[in-house]
């Protein structure tokens, strides 16, 4: 069995290598530091027979969405502030690419986004896409890219929650 | 007798090594770490569409869905 966890000191980072040395850079240098500072939260998917191996990452954050030009009329149904999850960074390591545990963490996020919005609200959760195949990855489960940046995608909470319904809440 | 002489080693500077240190960290924040989103207004539009009507869950993502029920403890 797998189990979804906050990144610690105890997680073999130096031994994670996903093939992009941004990423590893992030992990490996940035993200505990962004943990304990309230910046964002990395989460690492293990398995329980092997508890320090780090066969992938997520780091999520609290955004807000900015929109400016709505007119009043408009700003009714979506308020020029509001505020969302957002899905920074995703990765699986080399040797566990392609076995399916990208949709596991992606579904780990979807996850922790409910718990932020049963306890705090927000509209959805938003992912920056690293390129246009992980765009397409994302789109695959129903996420919609913005027209205006289309390596942003957005999925709303109520389909979310609707699709996690069942699974216990963090 | 001819005497060998050896290549003085490279040693790596405090200089050199803060370089490297700051290009590594200028890698790991390549990623977007901004708190807010600046979008259009057909944007806006798009996401209050999706707000007001959100879409049912696709097959693809209920699939991922089910793998993460019987394989990840929640």
């Amino acid at each position: 069995m797998r189990r979804i966890e906050l990144l610690t000191i105890d997680h073999d980072r130096k031994g994670f290598n996903c093939g992009s040395e941004p990423l590893n850079a992030f992990l490996n240098q940035t993200a505990r530091q962004h943990s304990d500072r309230g910046i964002s939260r990395t989460f690492v998917l293990i398995d329980e027979m092997s508890e320090k191996t780090i066969i992938g990452f997520f780091t999520l954050s609290l955004c807000e969405l900015k929109s400016e030009n709505i007119p009043p009329a408009e700003a009714r149904k979506l308020p020029r502030d509001v505020s969302g999850v957002r899905l920074g960074r995703l990765a699986v390591a080399f040797q566990f690419q392609r076995q399916g545990f990208g949709m596991e963490l992606l579904v780990g996020a979807m996850q922790k986004f409910v718990g932020v919005f049963q306890a705090a609200g927000g509209i959805g959760l938003f992912v920056d896409a690293k390129d246009s195949h992980a765009r397409r990855y994302y789109e695959q489960f129903g996420f919609v890219p913005l027209s205006s940046n289309d390596l942003q995608l957005f999925l709303p909470a109520l389909t979310i929650q609707r699709t996690l319904t069942g699974i216990t809440n963090p | 007798m001819a005497l060998a002489i050896e290549e003085p080693r490279k040693r790596k500077t405090n200089a050199a090594i803060t370089t490297r240190k700051v290009v590594k960290v200028q890698k790991a924040a390549a990623f977007s770490d901004k708190s807010s989103i600046r979008i259009s207004l057909s944007d806006a539009r798009k996401i209050s569409a999706l707000i007001e009507n959100p879409p049912k869950p696709n097959k693809r993502l209920k699939e991922a869905v089910m793998r993460f029920k019987g394989s990840v403890c929640a």
